[in-house]
């Protein structure tokens, strides 16, 4: 797996595919996707499947923890749509979200009308639990 | 391995602060992403901070230390899709207003350029009290 490494000046490689990666862990009915790396275009398809893959597993709720994630482009923004779409209401739906690369570009496109955007992720679990 | 995909120019290079150019970069999401990674490390180092058949990208970044003003150029040779009406899509250009202090946006049949404009930005130089 390619590493991010900003002190060697590699962070053209940050980029790849590979150093992409959705985890999934469930508290209680709540799953919870901690993605790492950037959600673009080439990435954002991926962010779907983990996300149908996890739902398929019939939740109460969806946290999509956004954390680890430094790039989130409009791509990324509307697979985070699709999907509340989709699950909404039988299944809760939150995403973690702070700081300048996910957070702010979401509540300057006004995203966080449509999604419950949370700072931290014992933020979002202590309201969908 | 380090080598930047942004391939210099006779006049600049990675550790130029005043300008950065890459030309021909495929213009489909592996470029884009290479682009964003190169444009990324060139302003980590200088800055605090707050189709069927493919075409190219060419982006120009320019740093005026004496205004301060950072402007980034890129230019495609493509053409746009139908207008959006699906609610999912149609925030790509709404992101470049509001990221940007400035943003203009020409098109033409030929091809698309975008200028982004920043100003009063932080040289690493200035923080750090080197000039």
């Amino acid at each position: 797996m390619v590493e991010r490494s900003s002190g060697t000046g590699d962070s053209s490689m940050s980029a790849n595919l590979e150093s992409f990666e959705v985890g999934e862990s469930w508290y209680g009915r709540v799953v919870v996707l901690s993605v790492v790396g950037d959600v673009d275009m080439l990435s954002a398809p991926r962010l779907t499947a983990s996300i149908l893959t996890a739902v398929a597993n019939k939740p109460a709720g969806v946290i999509i923890d956004l954390t680890k994630v430094e790039f989130l482009a409009s791509s990324g923004m509307s697979v985070l749509i699709a999907a509340h779409e989709q699950v909404t209401p039988s299944v809760q739906f939150g995403v973690v979200a702070a700081g300048p690369a996910t957070s702010r570009p979401m509540k300057l496109m006004g995203v966080d009308a449509t999604l419950a955007l949370y700072p931290t992720l014992d933020a979002a679990l202590s309201d969908l639990r | 391995m380090s080598e930047p995909n942004c391939r210099p120019d006779s006049l600049s290079h990675i550790g130029d602060r005043s300008r950065l150019t890459c030309n021909d970069v495929t213009a489909d999401p592996v470029g884009a992403a290479r682009l964003r990674g190169d444009f990324r490390m060139w302003l980590q180092r200088h800055f605090t901070l707050s189709a069927p058949v493919r075409g190219t990208v060419d982006l120009r970044v320019a740093y005026d230390s004496g205004t301060a003003t950072l402007a980034l150029t890129v230019a495609d040779h493509g053409c746009w899709r139908r207008p959006i009406t699906d609610p999912l899509r149609g925030r790509g250009i709404a992101l470049m207003h509001a990221l940007a202090e400035h943003a203009a946006i020409d098109t033409t049949p030929a091809g698309t350029q975008v200028r982004l404009d920043w100003s009063n930005l932080l040289t690493r130089d200035a923080e750090e009290g080197v000039e």
